[in-house]
């Protein structure tokens, strides 16, 4: 799926954090990542905590095992498949998609940012990324 | 509009502008409490369930031809609510610039914006964290 597309990065320069990455895993820039292990990062999927937002471009086998995600900023971000209203909260929904928060989700940890502008099905809208808020 | 936040600190990068669209005819006293109005559009916040856009930082005069407003996202300030809410509670809109402790549910609607940093006894202002 399309990747992330920067529109405004907030706080320090969108705030990176570094992650650790497989060395065979090839990143694009704007992939969503998702945290698999203890501060591990890897290709995002539905129902996963979000990582951030890669920084920079990763080639697979490059021999690279860390990776830059952008953690605050306004994003344009694809959505999987049942759209959504501006200002709602939202979760990973698959690779490089996101999708609207269901109940207990916050708990979970899941929840990664908000619509900044109503998404109709599968499209493509800004959405505010905030990794680490407390929603 | 009256009640408008003070700033007590701006944190991240100078309180982390967003600039959103607003309309002309718009007014907003500087510390007003912003909603999403529409697709990355400002308006005064006026009832609960609400999401919260920012703080206004600056005025913005009716008719001025401005078709912009920045709002704070990221900071603490005084804001007033309309109820007792405990320490470290969430908050969220409540009518015009006025908050409330969250309901169940409204961290996943987006609505959660802050919590407090101090405790409300009733109808008063205290401090906030806002991060939106």
């Amino acid at each position: 799926m399309t990747a992330a597309v920067i529109v405004e990065l907030l706080g320090n320069g969108g705030d990176p954090i570094i992650y650790t990455v497989a060395d065979g895993t090839g990143i694009v820039k704007g992939d969503l990542l998702q945290l698999t292990d203890n501060r591990t990062a890897a290709a995002s999927a539905d129902g996963k905590v979000c990582a951030g937002i890669a920084a920079m471009e990763k080639v697979a086998n490059d021999g690279a095992t860390t990776m830059s995600c952008y953690t605050n900023g306004i994003f344009d971000i694809v959505d999987a498949g049942a759209g959504g209203t501006v200002g709602v909260n939202v979760v990973l929904g698959g690779i490089n998609e996101v999708r609207d928060a269901a109940a207990t989700e916050a708990e979970k940890g899941w929840i990664m940012g908000k619509r900044f502008a109503t998404a109709g099905a599968a499209a493509t809208e800004e959405v505010r990324v905030l990794i680490g808020k407390h929603h | 509009m009256a009640n408008e936040a003070v700033i007590i600190e701006l944190l991240g990068n100078k309180g982390d502008p967003i600039q959103y669209i607003c309309v002309d005819g718009d007014a907003f006293p500087k510390g007003t409490i912003l909603k999403l109005s529409d697709n990355r559009e400002a308006d005064l916040s006026s009832a609960d369930a609400e999401i919260c856009a920012g703080i206004a930082s600056m005025e913005k005069v009716a008719s001025d031809g401005s078709l912009t407003v920045s709002a704070y996202t990221n900071g603490i300030f005084d804001l007033l609510s309309t109820g007792v809410v405990g320490i470290g509670v969430p908050i969220t809109i409540a009518g015009a610039n006025q908050v409330k402790a969250a309901a169940a549910g409204e961290a996943e609607t987006g609505d959660i914006f802050g919590h407090a940093l101090a405790a409300f006894g009733g109808a008063e202002t205290q401090s906030c964290r806002v991060l939106i």
